[in-house]
This record gives C-alpha cells, structure tokens and sequence, in this order.
C-alpha cells in the first residue's frame, strides 16, 4: 500500500493538471470503449444463448470493431500524446520540483518513441489477453455444461478465469510500464529497459503489481453496480470517461512513483527548492 | 558426479521449482486458449458420434476392474471410432489436423521452450559465482536469443520426435506375434529409453555453450554434438540413469497421487535434466563450478580420469 498511499498523496498535489492533459484519450475511449470490456462481460454472459466462440467474442469486443479503424487511431494518438506529456510533466515535477505546462512539444519530443513502443507492447498484451478469455471461457464452458445457456457453475468459472487471466497479464504490463521512465531518465535500450524494469519489479512484486492493479478493481466495481441500472448512453459515456480518466491519471503518477521509490531517487517535489 | 552435483544443485536451489511450476502454468494457460477453437469443435463431433459414450464405457470398465484384453478391445474400437469420424466429418478431421500441426507441434514446442536459455543464465549463475539470477528477467533479456535457439532446436526436436513415434508404434505389431507378446512391453520401454537417451544426450551443451561460452546457435550445436561424440560414455550413462530414474518417478507418483504429483514432479525433472546438461557442460569444459556454496573441481586426464 506504500506506493499507493505516495500516489495518492502526489495526485491531491496535481490531479487537476494531470487530469487536462488526459481529457482527450479519456474521451475518446469513454466513447468508443467498454472499460474492462474482458471482465465486466460476465453479467451479460450469464443472460447469453452461447452457440459458440464467437458468441463470446461479440461480447469483449463490438462486433462492429473493424468498421472503428479511425476511432482506434483517434484513440492510440491521443493516449500516446497525453502520456508523453503526463509522464514528462510528472518526471521533471519529481526531478526538479517545479509543475510546469510551458513546452509541450519539448515534452512530447523527450519520450514520444519510448512511449509508442511500450504502448504497442501493452496494445498487444491486451488483445492476446483478451483473445484468451474468450477461449478459456468458450471451452470452460463447454466442457462444464455445453453450449446454450451457461449455467450458474460456468459464470462462476469465466468470472475466475477472467480475473486470474487479468492479475497474469498486469504481471507483464507492470514492469512494461516501468520502461517508459527507465528509456526517458537513464536512456536505456528497450532490450536493457525491459530487463532493469523486471529487475525493479522484482524487487517487491506483490506490493508493486497491487498498486497497479488498484484503479482496475474500483473501477470493477463500480462497472459491476452500474450494470444493474439502466442508464442511457450520454450517461454512459460520461461515467466511462470518468474512469479511464481516472485510471490513466493514476497510472501515469504511480508509474513515476513506483519508479523513484524502487530506485532509490531523490524527490524533489517533496521539498522547495524553488521559490 | 555430474548427476550427482546437478542433484545437489537441485536439492540446494529448489526454490526455483515454484518459478518454474509459474512458467509452466502460463505455458498451460496459453496452449488452452489456443486449443479451445479447435477443441470444441472436436468434441462436439466426438460427442454426436458416440465416441464420448464409448470412452466413457471404457473407462467404467477399467474403474470396474474389467480383464486387460476387454479393455484394449474397447480401446480398439474407440480408435476405430475416430479413424471413421476422421474420414467422415470433414470439420473433425481438419480441426484435429490444424490443432496437432499448429498447436502441439508449433505453438507448444515454441512457447515451452522458451525456458531454457534464462535456465542455463540462471544456473550458470548459480554455478560459476554462486549468484541469485532472476528467471524472468533473465527470460525477457534473452528473448531474441531464445526465440532463434527454440526455432532450430524445433526442427531436430520434431524430426527426433517423430522418429521416436514412429519406431514405438511399429514396435506394437510385436503384440501380434506369438511369442514375442511377453516381451514386447520390455522392448518397447528399452527402446523409448534408449531414443531418449541419444535425444537428449546428443544436444545436452547446446543452451549452456550458448550461455556460458556465448556461441551462436549452429556453433553450439557443432560444440555439442563434438562434445557428446568425445564423451560419449559419461554423457550416456548419466542421461539414461536420469531418464530411467524420472519416468519411474512420475509414474508411481502420477498414479499413486492421481496426478496431482505430477504438478511438482514434472518441474522438478525438467529443471533436473537442464541442470545436468550444465554440471556436464562445466565437467566436460574442465571449469570449476559452485555446488551448494563449495567451489567442485571437476577431475581432468591429469587425475587419471578421464
């Protein structure tokens, strides 16, 4: 809970800021994307007449997803611009202490390559986590009650598989988020990145991959209550747009955190330096 | 003494096991999801031919204490079965077909062999300066390596593989010949042993003269297969009296534990049999290495040993 508790107590400092530059990607994934479309698909499940894999498929991803080629590049660019900057922001806010907006191109141009590959990287581990839920699920419960209508047994079992498949792959996304400080501060390769970033992780495992998983199980939550209403779809998106904000806010922050407090480094947002 | 130094390191550092028993999971969970496509659709025809009802007749039967040869008649007929269904359902037979091809033969091979240079980084590690490597980051620093090792030692594994299926399922015609019936089990196990042996025997340096010595992957198959040719009786012997020891092993503990056993054992001899390629390795290249914190000096021709 260390790091969370320092994340926290960071945000209450800059959440504001923070918040300004992710709005775009927040929006247009609130838009177009079910937050953990992979685990909050179990309600709908249960209620599902499942003939096959592609059943299950229609629920995690839209059907329609490869008409949405210009929303996913909305998506991708937005996210990759305002992570750039919010991670840079963060990182010379920690190294210098001054919270400052005045070169945004600067900023961007310090870890827009950085920042691209590992968000490639975790594109892909999403999609092939995604892809394996919906097979695990499709033969779990074929192999529990058949296809048709899955029975309480099956949804408990896709509820599980879902979450321990989601746990295994922040394993990996974790330290893959680490790289992006490690390339930025220290200029590492990604080769050399990857592995310093598994040797920070390794460091306190546990207390490190808890903390990034935080903001997914609020947010879990909160999907779970809210599939039990009704709400319309200008309500929706809002409440979504509220919770990717809030989970790339909070990732951005706890990923410069987790960073400094592994490594050991000075921060000087904690003190006055300037004045 | 390389099988019993590579034991010690086993017992010493077993903590790694539980590393290990994680990756196989994960290899697991992958492969799942790469079956379950084809798997359904194969069990779906299974299921409306009748199959899944002879097997499970089968299986009642054996339960049920039924005689050896009711049962292998009922198995003749299950695999009787599923040759006609393979001829039949044209779904089954190409399901099946792309499942054994992409999955067993291709996907398994690649992602589970994966492990074994971040093992051989590991273990030399522990050997050669008696330090704590971490598997995983040591999995993701040597990834490209590994991909190019694992996509070479598929095609000697799989023609290896094959050779080995092959030659056992010839070798069941025996139970048709009277007389040979008694000893056919006998011949069969010896000859598996045996082709294992070699398999295993032939590529024991690959990964560690990859690791250690840094060699390229055609490099240190050359290194290897000069090696085993040269030392052919040590590298033998210890891979035969491994083999025998773990197939024994995991099959009194796989039955007497209804496999639950299996989940730990099987780590145990994976880990077990690369740890022995790398006290080989270590001996053959008369390197000193670690053991349990105590520095071993493998003996040389000097000694008189050779």
């Amino acid at each position: 809970m260390k790091y969370v508790r320092e994340t926290f107590a960071y945000l209450k400092k800059s959440f504001w800021l923070l918040a300004l530059i992710c709005l775009a990607p927040s929006v247009a994934l609130g838009f177009f994307v079910k937050p953990l479309a992979s685990m909050t698909f179990i309600p709908a499940y249960s209620q599902t007449v499942v003939r096959g894999f592609g059943d299950i498929f229609a629920l995690v991803f839209r059907v329609d997803f490869l008409k949405l080629v210009f929303p996913a590049i909305l998506i991708f660019v937005t996210l990759l611009f305002s992570l750039c900057l919010s991670l840079s922001v963060i990182e010379k806010h920690f190294r210098m202490g001054r919270l400052t907006f005045r070169k945004p191109f600067s900023e961007i141009n310090n870890s827009f390559f950085p920042v691209l590959k590992v968000l490639l990287c975790l594109t892909a581990v999403m999609i092939v986590y995604s892809l394996l839920v919906i097979s695990l699920v499709s033969l779990a419960q074929y192999l529990i009650c058949g296809f048709g209508k899955p029975t309480a047994s099956a949804v408990i079992v896709a509820a599980v598989i879902s979450i321990a498949l989601f746990v295994l792959s922040f394993c990996f996304s974790a330290p893959l988020m680490l790289m992006i400080p490690l390339s930025v501060m220290y200029g590492y390769s990604f080769s050399d990145a990857i592995t310093s970033a598994f040797e920070l992780v390794g460091k306190n495992p546990a207390t490190a991959i808890f903390g990034g998983i935080l903001p997914f199980i609020i947010v879990l939550i909160a999907e779970y209550i809210l599939s039990f209403f009704p709400i319309i779809f200008a309500v929706r998106v809002i409440v979504s747009t509220v919770m990717y904000l809030f989970i790339t806010v909070y990732l951005s922050a706890y990923v410069m955190v987790l960073m400094f407090s592994l490594s050991g480094l000075e921060r000087r947002d904690k003190k006055e330096f300037y004045r | 003494m390389s099988f019993k130094n590579a034991f010690k390191i086993l017992v010493s550092k077993f903590g790694l096991v539980w590393v290990f028993m994680l990756y196989f999971l994960c290899v697991g969970v992958i492969v799942a999801g790469l079956s379950a496509p084809f798997l359904t659709v194969m069990m779906r025809a299974i299921k409306n031919s009748g199959i899944s009802e002879q097997i499970a007749t089968t299986y009642q039967g054996i339960l049920d204490g039924n005689a050896l040869s009711v049962i292998a008649d009922e198995l003749n007929g299950i695999i009787g079965s599923i040759k006609e269904l393979f001829k039949s359902d044209k779904g089954f037979s190409v399901s099946s077909a792309v499942w054994v091809f992409l999955v067993l033969i291709v996907a398994y091979r690649f992602i589970a062999g994966l492990y074994e240079l971040p093992m051989a980084s590991v273990a030399e590690g522990l050997m050669s300066s008696n330090a704590r490597l971490g598997f995983f980051r040591r999995f993701v620093a040597l990834l490209g390596r590994s991909c190019r090792f694992v996509l070479v030692k598929m095609i000697y594994t799989v023609v290896f593989d094959a050779a080995i299926f092959f030659a056992l399922t010839s070798m069941f015609a025996l139970f048709n010949i009277k007389g040979a019936v008694f000893f056919a089990p006998f011949l069969i196990m010896l000859v598996l042993v045996v082709l294992l042996t070699l398999r295993y025997s032939i590529v024991a340096m690959w990964a560690p003269s990859m690791v250690v010595d840094g060699k390229n992957v055609f490099a240190a198959f050359a290194f290897s297969v000069k090696k085993c040719i040269k030392h052919i009786k040590p590298i033998l012997s210890s891979f035969a009296l491994s083999l025998i020891i773990i197939i024994a092993i995991n099959l009194f503990i796989g039955i007497f534990t209804l496999g639950v056993g299996l989940i730990v054992t099987i780590p145990i001899s994976v880990m077990f049999i690369n740890l022995l390629n790398m006290t080989l390795f270590f001996g053959k290249s008369n390197k000193r290495y670690y053991v349990d914190g105590t520095v071993f000096n493998p003996p040389t021709v000097a000694d008189g040993i050779k």
